[in-house]
């Protein structure tokens, strides 16, 4: 008995061709697997965004810049784009080579010679505050600045101070 | 299997999908003119934290080579958003961005500001997306059939399972990562106030209450979204829930994820309908004008 459907309907109802069918499955597989599994291979992601939990106690790093008897807080957010990356370089900076560390806290020093040209070095403190500050409770001690480098243009790294 | 290939390749009218298509490039074209691509080629190779195909560089390219990437981006957009070459231009575009994308993604955290807009036109880089309303449909005089065809139900059926995975999978990550006292704990409120000084994140930081009721109200968002696939009227619901989330976001966390509240919106609203609607209205007035 033959079909109801036009040429035209029955043309539309077609599923498209292997190819296409093939490209949506490994497309969507590949994207179920990165979120599933919180894999991150750029472009693809595990969408892990604020998943960590989030405590009162936080670290984070400032990094001054030296000048004569002067030592004032570097403004990332004024530098060039380029260099405001200063926070999330330090999340691994611990696990850097000492040579590497030193080369990026130059780099640093670098961008703070254009709004400061008579600046000698770069000192890179660990801050650990409580955010309970913020809302006037007090609960956790006050915030404490711990140097983890200092570097200047031609000598080498002195972390002991 | 049969409902899965019913549910994967659906059919759509050439119209939708060309919509998705204009909607997806004006977006692209507008953040990738706007993005801060060139300022980043001046890198020096010391700060760069490059991820994925980025690896292959050993810095930030430069900036002539930028600058000439984000022009060609943006000119490839704008001729695929109007349908012209649209199988050249629209792969051009894509593959600019995701190299410029790649730059800001590669300065130390992943970032995922504009990835659900990539990643929603992975299926138009292989689907007729110029059929209609496109200058190539003009040019060489084709017609789309006027009935809805499997052809062009698929690429909007993948790109609506990506904006409504990308929501599920942010939810599922804080699950598996945090458990519930993602929202029981103070969590949210110490991200607020983590922030910044926006008056917003204060006001909730402030008060635990109100914190808590966002954080879980964020999760219903994320984890529920999926539901628009199955039941197409919830969009209604999580699309315009999404983008008052991102507006949240914005002023309580200067987060800027606009171009993922825009794809969303391109991908579920009927624009055929709302085109048509449009001209209705228009046409009335004149039709029950005087003469």
């Amino acid at each position: 008995m033959p079909s109801a459907m036009t040429e035209i309907e029955r043309r539309s109802d077609e599923l498209p061709p292997r190819g296409v069918r093939a490209f949506v499955a490994v497309f969507l597989s590949a994207f179920v697997a990165c979120g599933l599994l919180g894999l991150e291979l750029w472009p693809l992601t595990g969408w892990r965004l604020f998943s960590e939990l989030r405590t009162d106690h936080q670290v984070t790093w400032r990094a001054t810049v030296v000048a004569g008897e002067e030592e004032a807080q570097i403004a990332f957010a004024e530098l060039p784009r380029a260099y405001r990356n200063f926070p999330l370089v330090m999340r691994t900076f611990a696990g850097l080579p000492p040579a590497e560390q030193t080369a990026a806290c130059r780099a640093w020093l670098d961008a703070a010679l254009r709004e400061r040209p008579q600046a000698t070095e770069v000192r890179i403190y660990r801050v650990d505050w409580y955010l309970s500050h913020r809302n006037g409770a007090r609960d956790g001690p006050p915030p404490t600045s711990t140097l983890l480098l200092a570097c200047d243009r031609e000598e080498a790294p002195d972390a002991t101070r | 299997m049969r409902r899965v290939e019913r549910f994967l390749f659906p059919a759509a009218s050439a119209e939708r999908l060309a919509a998705v298509r204009i909607g997806l490039c004006a977006v692209l074209a507008g953040r990738l003119a706007t993005g801060p691509y060139a300022e980043l080629a001046d890198q020096p190779r010391e700060l760069y934290r490059p991820i994925s195909f980025m690896e292959l560089l050993p810095s930030m390219p430069p900036r002539p080579a930028v600058v000439a990437l984000q022009t060609t981006a943006v000119l490839a957009a704008v001729l695929a958003a109007v349908g012209l070459r649209t199988r050249l231009t629209l792969p051009a575009a894509w593959a600019c961005a995701i190299v410029l994308n790649g730059m800001v993604t590669s300065t130390g955290k992943v970032v995922h500001n504009d990835l659900v807009l990539l990643l929603c036109l992975v299926p138009l880089l292989v689907a007729p997306a110029a059929d209609a309303w496109s200058l190539d449909a003009r040019r060489t005089s084709r017609r789309a059939p006027g009935v809805p065809s499997r052809l062009y139900g698929w690429p909007l059926r993948t790109a609506a399972i990506v904006v409504a995975g990308a929501y599920f999978f942010a939810g599922l990550a804080k699950l598996v990562h945090s458990g519930p006292a993602w929202v029981t704990s103070d969590n949210l409120r110490w991200a607020l106030y983590a922030s910044g000084d926006s008056e917003l994140a204060i006001f909730i930081a402030d008060r635990p209450w109100l914190a808590h009721a966002l954080a879980a109200g964020t999760l219903l968002l994320e984890l529920g979204f999926p539901l628009v696939l199955f039941v197409p009227r919830a969009a209604w619901l999580f699309v315009p829930g999404a983008v008052l989330f991102h507006a949240g976001i914005w002023i309580a966390m200067g987060l800027d994820y606009s171009a993922q509240a825009a794809t969303a919106v391109v991908v579920f609203a009927n624009w055929p309908v709302v085109v048509g609607a449009l001209l209705a209205r228009r046409s009335a007035p004149a039709a029950a004008g005087p003469g």
